[in-house]
């Protein structure tokens, strides 16, 4: 009975009086470079007015494939336009697009790629219409 | 003359027997009522008890060939109170006399300390022990689950770390990191109270070995009850022997 007891103790003190150690103790996330790209994945190639005193835009955009992931699933991938009253514009097309503008001032608009399989989007670079 | 004197001894006897048998079966009792003895057996309870009918040691459910009219039974047993009685035996009568026994007052009081004492010793040796068992169980059940936990959010931040790495959709990136960010948390939590669950393991535990190791101590230092009866069924006898060689005293203790 002594034996037991005191092996018991043995082990209980071998097994537990070492502490588990925290292995994500110097672990960091680090810097994704998609998160905030340097260049932009879409740029506008050109953006044209029909009139001067016009609502609407026609933009031309250009994709950099050399900027986005080489093993990127592009069948679902089309771009994402956000124009200057916040709506959100997701077209296939490439060239002549038609957004809304104010009539009064430069529009911001904030342009990036779209996910439309699972509805995600990247980052997105900023653009202003004159 | 010699021949004539055996036959007539022989036609006496001839006449003697049948008329006997005669009597024996035109009336039994009559022949019967002359009997002047019985058998008796005593049983008791408990069984083991020493008994005696009329001061003659007995086996239990022996048969007993007895003389007709009243004879004493007594009846002891270590535990039990002394026990006397006396029965009528009639005449060709097979008696059967039971005898209980009662425990002693002092045998209660003795089972009672006895009850106590191992109710002690018991509780003594193996209450600390138990307790601790139980303590064990769910403690390192609990350990357990916090090492699993532990285990599930360190698995959980590294899948969140390395989809982050490899992520490029916004949405991806900023939930990863979110996860990464609360499961490194969680898991630092865990560690943190693994830690102190084991050293408040190894703690007790040491404390329980102390314990156990005193309480076991302290149990054998208790002293058992004893029970010894005096038997209620002994003999003494001093007889003087007063031979022409050898005088002296003839001593005797029937148990």
């Amino acid at each position: 009975m002594k034996k037991a007891v005191l092996t018991l103790f043995v082990v209980a003190l071998v097994a537990f009086s070492c502490e588990k150690d925290n292995e994500l103790e110097n672990s960091t996330l680090g810097s994704n470079p998609y998160e905030n790209p340097v260049l932009p994945y879409v740029t506008v190639e050109r953006s044209t007015t029909l009139r001067t005193d016009s609502s609407i835009v026609v933009f031309d955009l250009k994709i950099h494939l050399d900027r986005i992931p080489a093993d990127l699933d592009m069948r679902f991938v089309q771009q994402g336009i956000i124009d200057p009253f916040g709506d959100t514009v997701v077209t296939a097309k490439v060239n002549g697009i038609f957004l809304n503008k104010k009539i009064d001032g430069p529009s911001n608009y904030q342009i990036g790629l779209f996910d439309t399989e699972k509805r995600r989007i990247s980052a997105l670079s900023e653009y202003t219409h004159l | 003359m010699k021949i004539f004197s055996h036959f007539a001894l022989d036609q006496y006897i001839w006449h003697v027997l049948t008329s006997a048998l005669l009597l024996m079966f035109l009336s039994p009792e009559l022949v019967f009522a002359q009997e002047s003895s019985g058998i008796a057996r005593v049983y008791t309870q408990p069984a083991q008890a020493v008994i005696k009918v009329n001061g003659e040691l007995v086996r239990y459910g022996e048969e007993l060939k007895l003389d007709t009219g009243v004879h004493k039974v007594e009846a002891w047993v270590e535990g039990y109170a002394f026990m006397s009685k006396e029965f009528r035996l009639t005449a060709g009568e097979f008696k059967t006399v039971r005898v209980k026994l009662l425990p002693s007052e002092e045998f209660s009081h003795y089972r009672k300390k006895l009850k106590l004492y191992k109710t002690q010793t018991a509780m003594l040796k193996f209450l600390p022990i138990a307790a601790y068992t139980g303590y064990a169980v769910i403690s390192l059940s609990k350990l357990q689950n916090l090492n699993d936990e532990a285990d599930d959010n360190f698995q959980l931040a590294t899948e969140a770390k390395s989809a982050y790495n490899n992520g490029f959709w916004l949405n991806d990136l900023e939930e990863n990191k979110a996860l990464y960010f609360q499961s490194k948390a969680d898991y630092e939590k865990n560690i943190k109270e693994l830690n102190k669950k084991r050293t408040e393991f190894a703690v007790v535990t040491g404390s329980a070995v102390i314990v156990s190791f005193l309480t076991w101590k302290a149990a054998m230092k208790l002293k058992k009850p004893l029970f010894k009866a005096e038997s209620q069924m002994h003999r003494f006898t001093c007889t003087p022997v007063l031979l022409p060689r050898n005088n002296g005293v003839h001593l005797t203790y029937e148990f």
